[in-house]
Formats: structure tokens, sequence, C-alpha cells
């Protein structure tokens, strides 16, 4: 029994830690060679795992970092090495692992190939922005197309969340090539489910963070003579943050380990866990954080905000509580469910 | 990371599993007590001989050294014991208080004499021992207790009342902690005792829960005498003594999940039964619910984890509120999911017995209070 993450995988995370504090929001992770965290050693990457990739995540979560990384690092990079064969793997990988092209991942249910060339709309594209490449899964069916092909339209979605690239992206007979040849169902399915853990944990990191800086304020700011921090009320709701924020984060690397190491059924399962809860406790935490700050949490001025904004488009993409609990029925009342 | 338990602790749950199937019939399998705790004379009975079973194999504490009756074994041992004990649907020991929480502070801070008395009896289930810790005015504040014992030679007298005595209408003995010093700060005049509760002068009163259930008693005392070799631990010094109890109870809680899980699959299968898994508003809540037995599963293992390797962790702080959170909530949901049928039976026993959750054992109240200062650093609350 070893929930525990091991000590290269702390110093990664403290090496991720050290670089952001200096290079703030904008640190470019691919200069510390994450961008081919994921990418086996032979196509020019690290050849790491999931959980390796979730510590960095968690990392840039804390940061508030604002991309681009997990689109290209994490989606792209997953789904390549899911759905396509080993000569595209070798001809596309190495090129995003070095960080010298960048891309993002489309998978609306929107998006549709005919004769070559898909059409479609993301609404909330990770990254897309910065992408050279976009792969698209479309049906049961992986593709690549050039960002900047004909008929692909980019442009930056309106969301309630600055600190993730979010773009809008629409396909209108852009030029699709087709990656590997076979069924592209279970593929995809992998790479979500990867991309999914992934955000969780980013979204782990977010939530410590924006605790730690509640309870660095409610044991500083003072009110009828004493730290805020030693009213029940406060506590307690300090430590309704504490319990939300820990079981967000077993249930993340539960799930960060599971996309390498378990079964596709016992993958699902954990991911959609792991984002249900994070989807419903998360967005939550993040207002209480602003809830202990009082006034001052409401104004700009304070960065409070971002933490919650970050949380509550978390708790949106790629499925939100509702649709992770339909997903959990499905599993959790199968007549064969055992333990 | 790996979820895997290691071969020894696998070995041991197939040398377990072979020896339940030989010896677990029926009949102990229906012996299913409240909340851990045997309630009726009979099932007392059954018990014993049970927990005797159980101690003459060497399972009935594990956690004992070897030379006491145990296997010396370890956490991730205990928890594989408590999981097939679980999966074959034994029955607790008739002694689950003395020898989760007594024996550690017997084998801490009793004398050779008493360890050599009491621990063989206790493993066997011959002598069933309970604790009378909590007073009506010391509940929370435990060590607001007013119990007294006065020096009568070589005796202590004891007057005073006890409540929330677990197995109290069962038990023969009782690790009593009682005041013998009224002149120093609260925790510094307090002693244990370990008290034959036939002694003349002791009256058990089962308490009647919400519930309508009689697992707690109070204790009096009115002029019990009480031989001054009874005191376990040096005298004034039974804070610490109580302190130890209250430690080892705290490895019961990676195990907490278990129950609470098994009750969330018997609700699936209620609500199944009764065609309410169709309809997408019962189903939601269901699947929330089962969200939640499967996180406190993982937040235990994290606690387990984070003991086995040393890492300090809130988990174990966490475990006791979310574990109590979930187990009200099962009661809840039932009710949502099935309707009127929860309006009586099982259900409906449930829904009451869980009120007891947040309150026993610390209550939710005080126990986000202890997280605040001790996992948090937040100052002491006014």
């Amino acid at each position: 029994m070893n929930f525990e993450l091991s000590t290269e995988q702390e110093e990664l995370r403290a090496n991720v830690r050290r670089f952001l504090a200096e290079r703030g929001a904008r640190a470019p992770l691919a200069a510390l060679g994450l961008a081919g965290l994921l990418v086996p050693e032979a196509l020019g990457g690290a050849g790491l795992g999931m959980l390796e990739l979730g510590v960095v995540l968690e990392e840039c979560g804390r940061a508030l970092h604002a991309g681009p990384f997990v689109a290209s690092a994490l989606g792209a990079t997953r789904l390549l090495l899911a759905a396509s064969t080993q000569a595209e793997q070798r001809e596309l990988l190495p090129a995003l692992a070095s960080g010298e092209r960048r891309a993002a991942v489309l998978s609306d249910a929107s998006l549709r190939e005919v004769g070559g060339s898909l059409s479609g709309v993301e609404p909330f594209a990770l990254e897309a922005g910065d992408a050279d490449w976009l792969v698209v899964a479309a049906r049961a069916a992986v593709f690549v197309t050039d960002a900047h092909a004909p008929g692909v339209r980019i442009e930056p979605a309106e969301s309630l969340d600055p600190t993730r690239r979010l773009c809008r992206v629409t396909l209108d007979g852009a030029p699709a090539r087709r990656l590997g040849a076979s069924d592209a169902s279970a593929a995809i399915a992998s790479a979500l489910d990867a991309l999914v853990a992934g955000l969780v944990a980013d979204g782990v990191g977010a939530a410590a963070r924006a605790l730690e800086r509640a309870l660095e304020y409610a044991k500083q700011r003072e009110q009828f003579g004493r730290p805020i921090g030693s009213f029940q009320a406060v506590q307690h709701l300090l430590v309704d943050m504490l319990q939300d924020a820990e079981l967000a984060r077993a249930a993340a690397y539960y799930a960060l380990w599971a996309q390498d190491a378990a079964p596709a059924a016992e993958r699902t399962r954990a991911t959609a866990l792991a984002k249900a809860f994070a989807s419903e406790a998360l967005p939550r935490l993040g207002a209480a954080a602003i809830q202990v700050f009082g006034g001052i949490g409401f104004t700009a001025e304070l960065d409070i905000h971002l933490y919650y904004r970050r949380l509550v488009s978390l708790s949106l993409l790629y499925g939100d509580a509702g649709q992770q609990l339909q997903r959990i029925a499905e599993i959790a009342f199968a007549r064969d469910e055992r333990d | 990371m790996d979820f895997s338990y290691p071969p020894e602790a696998e070995a041991f749950r197939a040398e377990l599993r072979a020896w339940l199937a030989a010896n677990l019939d029926e009949r102990l399998r229906n012996a299913g007590a409240v909340r851990g705790l045997p309630a009726g004379a009979e099932q007392v009975a059954l018990l014993r001989a049970w927990t005797a079973r159980l101690a003459d194999a060497g399972y009935a504490a594990i956690h004992w050294p070897r030379e006491l009756g145990g296997r010396g074994a370890g956490l991730i041992e205990q928890v594989v014991l408590v999981e097939e004990m679980h999966r074959a649907g034994a029955p607790p020991t008739v002694n689950p208080i003395g020898l989760a929480n007594i024996a550690p502070a017997l084998m801490a801070h009793g004398s050779q004499a008493q360890q050599a008395r009491f621990l063989r009896p206790m493993l066997r289930g011959e002598e069933i021992w309970s604790q009378g810790f909590s007073e009506p005015g010391a509940g929370s504040d435990l060590a607001a207790l007013r119990t007294r014992a006065v020096r009568d030679g070589d005796h202590f007298v004891v007057n005073g009342q006890k409540t929330w005595t677990s197995l109290g209408a069962h038990a023969d003995w009782c690790q009593l902690l009682v005041r013998t010093n009224t002149s120093v700060p609260k925790h510094r005049g307090i002693s244990c005792l370990l008290v034959d509760l036939r002694t003349s002068g002791v009256e058990v009163r089962p308490i009647i829960t919400l519930s309508g259930e009689s697992e707690f008693a109070e204790l009096f005392f009115r002029d019990v005498r009480v031989p001054v070799d009874a005191l376990l631990g040096a005298e004034n010094e039974g804070w610490r003594v109580a302190m130890t109890t209250l430690t080892a109870e705290r490895s019961g809680v990676a195990t907490l999940h278990l129950a609470v899980r098994g009750r969330i699959r018997a609700l699936i299968e209620d609500a199944r039964a009764a065609g309410a898994l169709g309809d997408p508003r019962r189903r939601e809540r269901l699947a929330r619910l089962y969200l939640e037995g499967e996180l406190l599963k993982l937040l235990s293992e994290r606690a387990l984890s984070g003991i086995v390797h040393q890492r300090q962790g809130p988990e174990g702080s966490l475990v006791k509120l979310m574990w109590s959170q979930t187990e009200q909530h099962v009661a809840e949901v039932a009710a949502e999911v099935l309707g009127l049928a929860a309006l009586g039976g099982r259900w409906a026993r449930a829904r009451l017995a869980a009120r007891s959750y947040s309150i026993a054992g610390g209550t939710t109240q005080v126990n986000k209070n202890i997280v605040a200062e001790r996992v948090l650093g937040l100052p002491k609350s006014v």
C-alpha cells in the first residue's frame, strides 16, 4: 500500500516550483524539457508517466500558470501516442517533445470529417491559439490539421477564466490528415481520460494554494482585537476547505496512477470519480477562499479570484459534475460491479 | 505509487480466509451487532465463544505481541484482518474496546501483575471490558471529570457517575478515570483505576438511545472500595494513560470505509429492486453517494500509506469527519431514493442511529476545532 509520490517525483515538483517562482505565470516549461515529458526517450522525450506530468500540472495550478503547456504536452501527445502509427509518431512527436512545435487537441461532439476535410466547432479549446497543429478526435478517428490552414478559425473564447488560454475554434472544410488506420475510440477515450486527470491535478494545485493563502490571511488579519482565524466559524470554513482539498488530492493521484497502471475500466472509473468530485468541491473551495478574505477578496486588486475562476472553468471543461455522475452511475450500478 | 499489499500480508490473507471458511457458521454470520457491540445476553454468549475461538487461533488481537497471544502484526496486516472479517461477514469480538483500546494502555502502563492478571481473560472474551470516561458534565471536555476517588488505607473510595459507557450493560471490568487531586490543574489530578463492576456500590443502568437501542450504559459509584493496586499507571498520571488509550483508537480509521461502502452497495441493490435506478434524479443522488464512499476509501488509503511511510499528512484527522458525513448521507439518501419505504424497516432504523456518528468519539464541531488548531495551525478558538 503505497499512495506516496517517489523521491524523484518530489524532486521534479521542487524543480518546477522553483522555476515557476522565478519565471512567473508565463514561464516556458519547454525550457525545462517538460514538453516531452510523456514522449518516449527514443523520440526525444523524457519517457515519464502521468504521475510525473500530474506533479508538474499541480505546480502549474498553484502558480496559475497561463500555458501553453497542457494541451500539447498532455492532450495532443497522449492522443498521438494512443492513436497514430509508429511512423507518424516518429514524424510528429520529436518536434512536440523539443517544444519546437505545439499542438492542441479538439474533441467536441460536433466535429466531423467528410471527404478529407473537417468541420465543427470547439467552443473552449485549451491553448489552441498557441498551436501549430490541431489534433482532432472526430467520431472514432483521429486527424491532424495545420492550425494556420484555410478553413481553420481560432479566436479567443469569451470565458470567466483568463488564467487558461481558451479559444473558440471553428473548422469549416479544414484539410484533414487521418492518423492511424483502425478504430480509434479506445485511444481517444484513454487520451481524454489522461487529459482530465491532468486538469484535476492542476485544480488540486490551485486549490491547495488558495487554501494556503486564505489560511495565511486568517492568521494575520485582525478584527475585534484578534486574528479572524481564532473564530470557530472561520476555522470550520477552513477545515471544510482542507477536507475538500485532501479528498481531491487523493482522487487525483489515484486517477493519475490509473492512467498508466490500471485496466481501461478502472482507469475510466478513477477518472470519473476524480473529475466529478473536483467539479463539485473545488469551485466551492475557491469561493470559500474569497469568503475568508471578505471585502478585499471581492476586489480586482487581490488575485484570490483568479483561483476561483480557474476552478470554475475546471468544473465545466471536459464533463461537468452531472455528466461525470452519469458515467459513475453506469459503472457503479452495473450488476457485476464488485468492490 | 502502488496499491498492492506486500506478499506477507497477502499470505496472511490467504491463511485467514481458509480459517474463516472452516470456522464461521451461519449462526455467527447472523450475529450482527449494533455498531460492533453486542446488544443482548444471547448475543454476548455467542460472541464470547467466537472470541475464544479467535484467540486460540491467534486472531483475536493480532496487534498484540506474540508472547501475549497476538501476532505482533503491523498496520497492513491489521487492515487485512478487518477486510477479511468484513468480507466473510464475521461478527466482531465480544471485547472490542478491551482489545483495541484498553490493552495498549495496560501494556504501556500496567504492572507485571496487572498484565498477567488481565490480558489473557480479556483476549479470550472471558472478561468483558468497558471504559468509564465521559460524565454528564465532562463530554467534549473530558478532563473536567469529577468522579472522585479518595484514599482510605489500602483502598480508594469512589463516588460519582459515568455515562456513555459502551458495553456497560455486559462488562465485567471498567477502565475508570477518577479525580484524585482537586487542588491542581484539571489534567494533573486524574488517575486511572481498573474496577471490577461487581464490586458493591456499583450500579449499571442502560441508556436507551433515540433509536431505541441500549448499547451504552450509565455507571453509578456510591462509596465503591477499590484496592490501591488497581491503579493503572501512577496516581495522578491518569490523563497520560487515557491518551494512550485514545491514540490506539485511531488505528481503526483506515477500515471505517468498509462497512459504510457495504451499506451503499446494499442501498443500490434496494434501489434496483424498487425500480428507482431508471429515474435520473435518484440515479444521480445514488451516484453522488457512491462517489462519497469511494472518496472515503481513497482518503483512508492515503492516511494508511502516510502512517506506513512516515509521512505526516492531514488525512488521518479528516477520515472521522468524512466518515460520519458519509454514514449520515447513506441513511438520508435511502429516503430520497426509496421514499415511503424508508419510513419503516432497516433504513428508518439506520436514519435514526446515524445521528450518533457526528457526536460519538468527539463531535464534528470539536473535531473541526482540533483540526483547525493542530493541522492548520490556527490560534486557539474562543
